[in-house]
């Protein structure tokens, strides 16, 4: 078996046309995460003695770590003399200003403000806020188990679980784990590589007279359908690796640096009200894993579309078209309060951050689950059912047909 | 090895592709020989297991091939109709996966492969693309991989379509070649792919077997019914109307036709040795025959 799975994913996969999509796709991914890198950060001004860049890693040595309340002393005064020397906007526009870090007092301002202030303001207050939470919802509880409401009881008691304790103690740089949290391009080439590898996995054989000489050989039939799809599942599961790998890679390589992956993930703004305890670097490989699943189960939709036609065409539009309907309906779903549409939907899955990024449960039987924890097991479920449904429905010698009836 | 049709029947929607087919086959080359649409891919097909017969039973040694399930299969070596196989795999690496496929050892398919593209003589070839191979080297990656598993029964659907002429000849050795100890179904409307190395020729029309016997004894069945006819160009163009000519000379400003017909056509017709191509002429295209028969 492992025979065939390898020559079924050199004989699908490894043709010079994927090859040459995988290297122009992943090129155009890092050239966007590198524009991603120029467009928003601030720190793209070379390595002047003067530049935000050169003054901002310095500064950084200075504060990263344990945040201590010597630490906001020191840097508060540094910054609230900027602040009031800047506030009426009266002060110098100069930029080459000697008595200032990068030659302008606003600027000064600026850099303290956007890289050391707010990120620090953020995390010294977020564990209070989550505190707040977590003690609304304990409350919650309560009262919804006097009244009798079930559910909504266990809902607040996970609510409490999960913000209970939530605490950011270290400061560290946050920027680009910030933009690689909120970065999706390469969803479109992971899933136009994925599609463009997977649909001739049928028809390829229809088309070069092949399937009759697999019918007719011990291994083929539904023992090469098995081998088809585990070779497919291992040629998805390793282009969306490969990209999110890549993703990860290209903006420490842009930001040239892998500074704040230890961090909570709710230290990132957009996941404050995160539905995981992890660091980033454990979402990292968890939003991984969740995009191997949505893709996974998308590439099974199409292997199964894919095999009841005799050439890739159709069956590629239609797939195409199925794409997109999903990632349309995805996107206008992603921040409705209709969990259900981003739980049915694999293209969440890929998005993970819609899923990941906010608490919101769904109700299976009486108990709150979460809306990633539904959604994979749904894509887990639906393309079991697929592969199963591949299997069955594929063409198997008759011969053997009889014999198994027997 | 003995391969029995029984009375085996197939029918896409109301129209029989074979009907009542019934044979017994031994070690030797068989001769499908019918024209296009006669039914011999459809009675390939029902043999391999492509397709279900709708009735009728295939024994090999006595036992019902849809008892035999696996192990039939690894009997048999089959080389479909126009095959392309993988473009961009090389000779050598979709033999092995062949190889994979027909459940032999990785070592054992190495040897394998080694000598059967020696015996074709394709070595040479081994690491080429099959997208870049001419057609005749791609039948040959075709006989070797039905050849792979050592199969007791090598079927050949049509294998020599699209050749040409020294091409053709050459697998036409080659299968007489590996004839030797394994019965072998060669289907074709090319009568002289046959006609050299069949032991029996089965004819098949509207899927009905009309006859089955040796060379010599179809052409014995038809002795008297093949002339040869001298005549200008008027008349052989109206001869040509009227019969069934198999073939046609020009010499000079006469030509001479080959008639098959079962009364002598006109006076000064003679009668010649028949072949082949007039046996298939005069049961496909001549006269009708309705029964199968067995010379």
């Amino acid at each position: 078996m492992i025979r065939l799975i390898r020559y079924e994913f050199i004989k699908q996969f490894c043709k010079r046309s994927i090859l040459a999509l995988f290297v122009v796709f992943s090129l155009a991914n890092l050239f966007k995460i590198y524009g991603e890198y120029q467009s928003y950060s601030y720190l793209t001004d070379g390595n002047g003695e003067r530049s935000w860049h050169t003054l901002h890693w310095q500064l950084y040595e200075e504060y990263r770590g344990k945040i201590t309340p010597e630490k906001v002393e020191r840097l508060l005064a540094v910054y609230a003399p900027l602040v009031e020397a800047t506030s009426d906007m009266t002060a110098s526009t100069a930029t080459d200003d000697p008595n200032t870090m990068t030659g302008n007092l606003y600027s000064d301002r600026n850099l303290l403000d956007k890289y050391f202030v707010q990120p620090m303001q953020y995390f010294y207050e977020y564990s209070g806020r989550a505190e707040q939470v977590a003690n609304k919802a304990r409350q919650n509880a309560a009262l919804y188990g006097e009244r009798g409401a079930v559910y909504q009881q266990r809902e607040s008691g996970a609510i409490y679980h999960l913000y209970a304790g939530r605490t950011i103690p270290a400061f560290a740089y946050r920027e680009m784990c910030n933009y690689y949290l909120n970065y999706d391009f390469s969803i479109v080439p992971t899933l136009l590589l994925c599609l463009y590898g997977i649909i001739g996995t049928f028809v390829n054989e229809r088309e070069t007279q092949m399937e009759m000489l697999l019918l007719v050989s011990p291994g083929g039939g539904r023992k090469t359908t098995l081998a088809k799809i585990l070779a497919a599942t291992l040629f998805l599961l390793l282009t969306s690796l490969w990209f999110s790998l890549l993703d990860l890679v290209g903006f420490a390589a842009s930001f040239q640096t892998f500074e704040g992956l230890a961090l909570p993930v709710f230290a990132i703004p957009n996941f404050a009200e995160a539905s995981v305890n992890l660091s980033i670097f454990q979402y990292v490989l968890l939003s991984a894993a969740l995009k191997c699943a949505g893709t996974w189960m998308i590439g099974m939709l199409w292997l199964f579309v894919s095999m009841f036609w005799k050439n890739a065409l159709l069956p590629f539009v239609m797939s195409l078209s199925l794409c997109m309907a999903l990632i349309v309906s995805g996107a206008a779903c992603a921040y409705s309060n209709f969990f259900w549409t981003k739980v049915l939907n694999p293209y969440s899955l890929l998005t993970n951050r819609v899923l990941l990024g906010k608490t919101e449960f769904v109700n299976l039987g009486g108990f709150p689950v979460l809306t990633w924890q539904a959604a994979t097991w749904f894509a887990l479920i639906a393309g079991l059912l697929l592969v199963a449904a591949i299997y069955f429905l594929s063409a198997e010698n008759c011969h053997r047909c009889v014999r198994r009836a027997k | 090895m003995e391969i029995t049709f029984e009375s085996v029947s197939k029918q896409y929607k109301k129209k029989y592709a074979l009907k009542n087919f019934t044979a017994t086959l031994n070690e030797g080359v068989y001769g499908l020989l019918g024209e296009n649409g006669a039914g011999k891919t459809t009675l390939i097909n029902t043999f391999v297991g492509i397709l279900r017969g709708d009735s009728g039973t295939i024994r090999v040694d006595g036992q019902d091939v849809r008892t035999l399930g696996k192990t039939f299969l690894s009997q048999i070596g089959y080389m479909p109709q126009y095959p392309i196989f993988y473009r961009d795999f090389t000779v050598k690496d979709f033999l092995l996966y062949m190889c994979a496929l027909k459940d032999i050892p990785t070592r054992e398919a190495q040897d394998r492969v080694s000598e059967l593209l020696a015996t074709v003589n394709l070595t040479n070839a081994q690491d080429k693309k099959i997208g870049a191979l001419s057609g005749g080297m791609r039948q040959r990656v075709g006989i070797v991989q039905a050849m792979l598993s050592d199969p007791k029964i090598l079927i050949l659907d049509e294998p020599t379509a699209g050749l040409d002429p020294s091409e053709r000849i050459r697998f036409r050795n080659l299968i007489s070649r590996f004839a030797h100890g394994r019965t072998i179904l060669l289907a074709t409307h090319i009568v002289s792919d046959v006609e050299c190395i069949a032991r029996e020729i089965l004819l098949l029309k509207q899927g009905t077997l009309l006859m089955q016997g040796t060379p010599a004894a179809l052409e014995r069945n038809i002795e008297g019914k093949v002339w040869n006819v001298t005549a200008g160009a008027e008349d052989a163009a109206l001869l040509t109307d009227m019969y069934c000519v198999s073939n046609m000379k020009q010499e000079g400003e006469h030509f001479t036709l080959r008639i098959v017909e079962a009364g002598f056509p006109i006076k000064t017709a003679q009668p010649v040795q028949p072949n082949l191509e007039d046996v298939f002429l005069y049961y496909c295209r001549g006269e009708r025959h309705d029964t199968s028969d067995t010379v």
